[in-house]
């Protein structure tokens, strides 16, 4: 571990400690606490011991966001009083030091502590809001799920340590674990449900960073046979499918703003997904081309996502900060009333969906290249896999374009729906920095990939430079876009004409209200016809009738598919299962006894006779 | 001296099959007390005297074991009783009768068990093995047959006699030194049982361990609003 690296656990140690020690000053205790994870941060950043290496990658995640939600917690969390302030610091801290760790250790078992510690600190963080029934419930269902998680990778370190020959058992084992914690389709269950109750610092250092270290935990630890990266890669490939549209189907009738934002992580952990295996056949059937853009591609998604949906979360929790809800459908306008936020939200989610000259594209562009040259390269089975890959990044991002411009829309644009928007208070400066901060380096980073050294390495496949060419248009593009939006912008600014003040644009009409505007449920009635009986939506429709209607009404609601059909069998199987080993718990001394002296007789007899 | 190491494991036997069948607190710790003294005495006539003195070892185990098992431990039972003011094991879960159908089931089992497969040394007494097998297991059954915690305290006394004269029996290795460290462990457990049954018997009126099942988390708030 690098000096860097160990002054920035020491500083977030020390950081968290003093902010709870500080007691009753909000103000000193929340200072200490984001000035220590900032600057922690910042030499954990500034630590090139291992640069380009996978582990320096995602720390590189880890500290982008963490600086971005340190920056914002401090205004997110005023007014909840010294000690809360304290108590959070601590964990948040905790949770950033671990998760720093995370990406160092090198031997299994430190791993293993770090991972753990990791999961309990942010399970603090989610009960953070405890005194609210929902949240408890939230924070409950991730610890179960981190525990679950913790418990399947600590069965693949015993099968590793005795040296039990299964390394696809393992693997599995392994997959399943880090699963978990990366939002992987059926696996994915705590995302839609902690992210929502999480304060939003913590969501989007959840969403954009802790997620993510779920495929560190994969590639830097499974078994590395032909037979398991074989195994590995289909089922990246396959559960990244289902994941990725899956999960943008299910962001599209949310109505949380949090919620849709957690069910897009799980696309775009399955977008990732996708490109990894894709990296790993490519190495499998010996497909150069394949492998380099699915790894790159996949990692890179990773990072481009960390940024955004650090946005998107920031912003998100601004909105909750300034309103007071999340309901999709009791927004509306707040554009007008917080300008900066909105302006990164929109910018965030354009790229978030991977529309072209943006962030998010740059790395589904590689996947693209690495799914179409296995078109073009494979027979057989790999060239359905790579047919599915390309059908479903493409479905994928149009969904994901439905769904983010019904946040958008719904949130920041129209008129105020409610009462919450109307009174939705302005923007704070603080708590827009970050948002600014993450949204500019989503925004130079696609131009810098035009330039980047590192491009070179590419060309040591023999598509390198397709791709290097590709990245320089793409930043060619970029610079004259920017050039031209910044020339209107400077333009409209020397003529004056910037601080107007208008009415919504009406479509024509004289005097719009909010009951003209689309609602959350009327964007997503087309999906909820066609896809409603796979996704489990329920519609409740009322239809207008008669000459002169009186009311009308449309209500989608969904239930979590995963949820519905493989955990809640599966906890109530559990829970009937415990009821039954419960009649052994009687209370009575004699029966445990009992039960004791006969465990001990028949390994005995078992000793004895076997 | 083998004859007179078999007679005090027929002694052992015998005061078994009393303890299993007794009511009668009083008379259940006079039982232990003198399986103690029988205890205490075993190692020194297990000793092949014929080699010489045995070593201080067995002799300090011998006077610890008499010491702690038939004068100090029975008379701490004997004053949590009157603390507790108890006399008798009444309603037993296990009948009496039929303690001693299984209790003869089990010696039976336990002598053809040890007669067929169990290889001993030379000079142990044939008696030994099972013998201690049987004490062991009526400690385990006093404890899982009976109410009361004081009957419960007797049963660990007799599952660890029981365990004392299988590794004496042996003359294991370091039967000596694990003897010691169950000792004190049953002192210890027998000394906390005397405070706790007071206490217990101060709280519910009564020492059935039988009525603890109330505290378990089922019933805890079932307990609570009575």
């Amino acid at each position: 571990m690098g000096l860097f690296l160990s002054i920035s656990v020491l500083l977030l140690c020390f950081g968290g400690v003093g902010a709870l020690c500080v007691g009753r000053s909000e103000a000193l205790a929340s200072r200490l606490g984001a000035v220590s994870a900032v600057l922690a941060c910042l030499s954990a950043l500034v630590d090139c011991s291992a640069i380009l290496s996978l582990p320096w990658f995602f720390r590189l995640i880890i500290c982008l966001v963490g600086i971005a939600s340190a920056l914002h917690a401090p205004g997110y969390l005023s007014g909840q009083g010294g000690r809360r302030m304290g108590f959070f610091w601590l964990f948040f801290n905790l949770t950033l030091a671990s998760m720093l760790l995370v990406t160092v250790c090198e031997g299994f078992l430190p791993f293993l502590v770090c991972w753990e510690v990791m999961g309990l600190a942010s399970y603090a963080l989610v009960a953070f809001e405890y005194h609210e029934e929902k949240a408890r419930q939230a924070s409950w269902i991730y610890l179960m799920s981190c525990e679950a998680g913790g418990i399947l990778l600590m069965l693949a370190y015993a099968m590793e340590m005795s040296r039990m020959d299964a390394p696809l058992t393992e693997f599995y084992l392994l997959l399943a674990g880090f699963g978990i914690k990366a939002g992987l389709p059926v696996l994915h269950v705590w995302l839609p449900e902690a992210h929502p109750e999480a304060p939003a610092p913590v969501s989007a250092l959840m969403s954009a960073a802790m997620i993510p270290l779920g495929f560190y935990g994969i590639i830097q630890f499974m078994p590395y046979l032909p037979q398991v990266v074989m195994h590995c890669g289909w089922l990246f490939l396959l559960l990244g499918a289902l994941g990725a549209f899956g999960g943008i189907l299910f962001a599209l009738p949310q109505n949380n703003l949090k919620r849709l934002l957690a069910y897009s992580s799980v696309e775009n952990m399955g977008i990732a997904a996708m490109g990894l295996g894709l990296g790993m056949l490519g190495e499998c059937y010996s497909m150069p081309v394949v492998s380099v853009c699915g790894f790159c591609g996949g990692l890179l998604h990773l990072l481009h996502h960390a940024l955004l949906k650090g946005t998107l979360f920031l912003g998100a929790g601004s909105v909750l900060k300034s309103t007071g809800t999340l309901k999709i459908d009791s927004l509306g306008g707040l554009m007008k009333v917080m300008p900066w936020t909105g302006r990164c939200f929109v910018l965030a989610a354009t790229g978030i969906c991977g529309l072209p000259p943006f962030c998010g594209f740059a790395g589904e562009l590689l996947i693209y290249v690495a799914a179409f040259s296995g078109i073009a390269q494979a027979k057989g089975v790999f060239f359905g896999a790579s047919m599915l890959a390309v059908l479903c990044l493409a479905l994928t991002g149009g969904v994901a374009c439905a769904a983010l411009a019904k946040a958008v829309g719904g949130a920041f644009l129209g008129e105020p729906r409610s009462d919450y928007a109307r009174q939705a208070l302005p923007e704070k400066s603080s708590m827009v920095l970050p948002q600014v901060l993450l949204t500019t380096l989503a925004l130079l980073l696609p131009l810098a990939y035009g330039v980047l050294p590192c491009m070179e390495w590419f060309e040591t496949v023999d598509c390198g430079d397709v791709i290097a060419s590709a990245f320089q248009k793409n930043s060619i593009f970029l610079l004259v876009f920017y050039g031209v939006v910044g020339a209107i912008l400077l333009l409209r600014r020397r003529a004056g004409k910037d601080d107007r003040a208008v009415g919504t644009w009406d479509c024509g009409y004289a005097r719009p209200t909010s009951r003209m505007e689309y609602t959350g449920s009327a964007l997503v009635q087309p999906l909820a016809d066609q896809f409603g009986g796979v996704l489990g939506l329920e519609r409740q429709k009322k239809s207008p009738q008669g000459l002169f209607p009186t009311s009308a009404s449309l209500v989608v609601t969904d239930r979590d598919l995963g949820r519905r059909v493989w955990w809640n069998p599966l906890f109530r199987g559990f829970s009937a299962l415990s009821e039954r080993i419960h009649r052994f718990q009687s209370g009575y001394l004699h029966v445990y006894m009992l039960i004791m002296v006969l465990a001990l007789a028949l390994m005995l007899a078992w000793a004895f006779f076997a | 001296m083998t004859s007179f190491a078999e007679i005090l494991l027929a002694v052992l036997l015998l005061t078994d099959l009393s303890l299993l069948v007794s009511s009668r607190l009083l008379h259940c710790i006079r039982l232990v007390a003198l399986q103690g003294v029988v205890i205490g005495v075993f190692p020194l006539t297990v000793w092949n005297w014929s080699q010489g003195t045995p070593s201080p070892q067995v002799f300090l185990i011998a006077v610890l074991s008499l010491f702690a098992k038939a004068i100090l431990l029975p008379k701490m039972l004997r004053r949590s009783m009157y603390k507790a003011k108890v006399r008798r094991e009444l309603e037993p879960l296990v009948g009496y009768s039929k303690s001693l159908v299984i209790f003869l089931a089990v010696t039976a089992v336990a002598f053809c068990f040890c007669g067929k497969y169990l290889v001993l040394p030379e000079e142990t007494p044939v008696l030994c093995a099972p013998v201690a097998i049987i004490t062991i297991f009526s400690g385990l059954f006093v404890i899982i047959a009976r109410k009361k915690a004081l009957t419960q305290a007797i049963g660990f006394l007799v599952f660890e006699n029981g365990i004392t004269a299988f590794g004496m029996g042996m003359m294991l290795e370091y039967g000596i030194v694990v003897e010691l460290g169950i000792l004190l462990d049953v002192f210890v457990l027998v000394f906390v049982m005397g405070i706790s049954i007071f206490n217990i018997n101060r709280a519910f009126s009564n020492i059935d361990v039988d009525e603890m099942h109330l505290l378990n988390d089922d019933d805890a708030h079932q307990g609570g609003e009575k």
